[in-house]
């Protein structure tokens, strides 16, 4: 089946078989590949996009329903040669090591800022509960995160 | 996977021939899928069909689409101020990204002991409503995983009863966000002039299905909240459970487990 959706302010429109997934779609189809695959079960959120404008598992959403859909990746976030607010943060801050869980933390992080200005410590665990990191023990992004806050 | 169909009309779901799997969100099902199951599988998308998708009050009750997400049903004005306990239960489920996709129909349907709605349905009375009939939430579950849904048949909405109960909800899992409970609970009560006139209470992952706890029920009718009732209450409650050991959890830890979530939801009310 064929579907059209708009990803990071491009439209395209690609063959999907209909039980693909999204994530496939992202990084196969359009060779988007920040957008890491982790466990398949909806458990790391490494695979987390936006889609109109909430947080979603790529490996869990079904590329059909994709459909007419507004899709952000991590490649969608910088302008050019210039990196978004919140990447900055995270790199400033030392928030990322291996880097694997990164997309899916700076894209939770965007979420949780384009509808908070100022969020708290809690709100800041809570946006980011789904997403796994091995790495960093998470208290250098959330002062990731409350840095690209300030910043706002 | 055999076949893919996308319904757009509720009336559609009668012409399939062939026994479906039903997928909205997909936090389950695609799950199932990556897993390598559901290979011989006829999908059938119901996401088109969005007046099954929704939070409304219809008369005496509210009326929650099988469609409707737990982000919606935790954030909805209605559900905290007439079923507080499920409001509650839908933050706690999976993590922010499952929420935006999880409905709670799905949740129903996928028929697990540790389901979050589950427990919360049983202490509001919620009437589970398919596109052929309505069966008493009590009555839909017949082990785990297993319910009284018929081939093709769809959940299309849940109703739950408007009252002024007070209700609540709190699990156990081994961490907060996307974990599967060890053992869950709710409890609803009405109390007029500080008595508790009904009492309504149900665990979640400590037996085949949700088990509601008619005994502690009754005890708690007629008395006030005072320590000892609560503490006579959360002991009652952990003989009328029936846990096991599993990969999740040891059945002696659901049963102590149960005791100290009921003690904390009764306090808190």
């Amino acid at each position: 089946m064929r579907i059209s959706f708009k990803i990071n302010g491009k439209k395209v429109s690609v063959d999907v078989a209909p039980e693909a997934r999204l994530l496939d779609i992202i990084r196969d189809e359009l060779g988007l590949t920040g957008t890491k695959e982790g466990c398949s079960k909806g458990e790391c959120g490494a695979c987390s996009v936006i889609v109109d404008g909430e947080l979603v598992n790529s490996c869990l959403f079904p590329a059909s329903q994709a459909e007419g859909r507004v899709i952000t990746t991590i490649e969608g976030l910088s302008l050019g040669d210039k990196i978004h607010p919140i990447q900055k943060a995270f790199i400033d801050e030392g928030a990322v090591q291996c880097g694997f869980c990164t997309p899916g933390m700076v894209l939770a992080a965007k979420v949780l800022l384009d509808k908070k200005r100022n969020p708290s410590e809690e709100d800041i665990k809570k946006a980011l509960s789904g997403n796994l990191c091995r790495c960093t023990g998470y208290t250098k992004i959330k002062n990731a995160v409350k840095k690209a806050a300030k910043k706002r | 996977m055999k076949k893919f169909i996308k319904v757009s009309r509720l009336a559609a779901l009668g012409r399939i021939k062939e026994e479906c799997v039903f997928l909205a969100g997909g936090t389950d099902i695609y799950v199932a899928l990556n897993d390598g199951a559901l290979a011989c599988a006829t999908l059938c998308d119901i996401s088109p069909l969005k007046t099954l998708d929704g939070i409304k009050l219809k008369g005496k009750n509210i009326s929650v689409g099988a469609l409707t997400t737990f982000a919606s049903i935790a954030k909805s004005a209605v559900i905290k101020k007439y079923a507080a306990c499920l409001a509650e239960a839908a933050q706690e489920v999976g993590s922010p990204q499952i929420r935006n996709r999880a409905t709670i129909g799905g949740n129903v349907a996928n028929g697990s002991p540790s389901g979050d709605s589950i427990p919360a349905l049983y202490v509001l009375k919620a009437l589970i409503k398919t596109n052929r009939r309505s069966v008493a939430v009590e009555q839909f579950f017949t082990g785990p995983k297993r319910t009284v849904l018929k081939k093709n048949e769809l959940i299309t909405e849940i109703l739950i009863p408007r009252k002024k109960t007070v209700s609540s909800f709190m699990k156990i899992g081994a961490r907060k966000a996307l974990a599967i409970s060890k053992v869950s609970a709710a409890a609803a009560l009405d109390i007029r002039g500080g008595i508790i006139t009904e009492a309504s209470i149900a665990f979640g992952a400590v037996g085949p299905t949700v088990i509601r706890c008619g005994k502690t029920g009754e005890f708690l009718t007629g008395k006030k909240l005072s320590g000892n009732v609560i503490a006579k209450a959360s002991q009652i409650a952990a003989g009328e459970i029936c846990p096991i050991d599993d990969c999740r959890s040891s059945a002696k830890y659901r049963r102590e487990c149960a005791a100290v979530i009921l003690t904390r939801i009764l306090r808190n009310n």
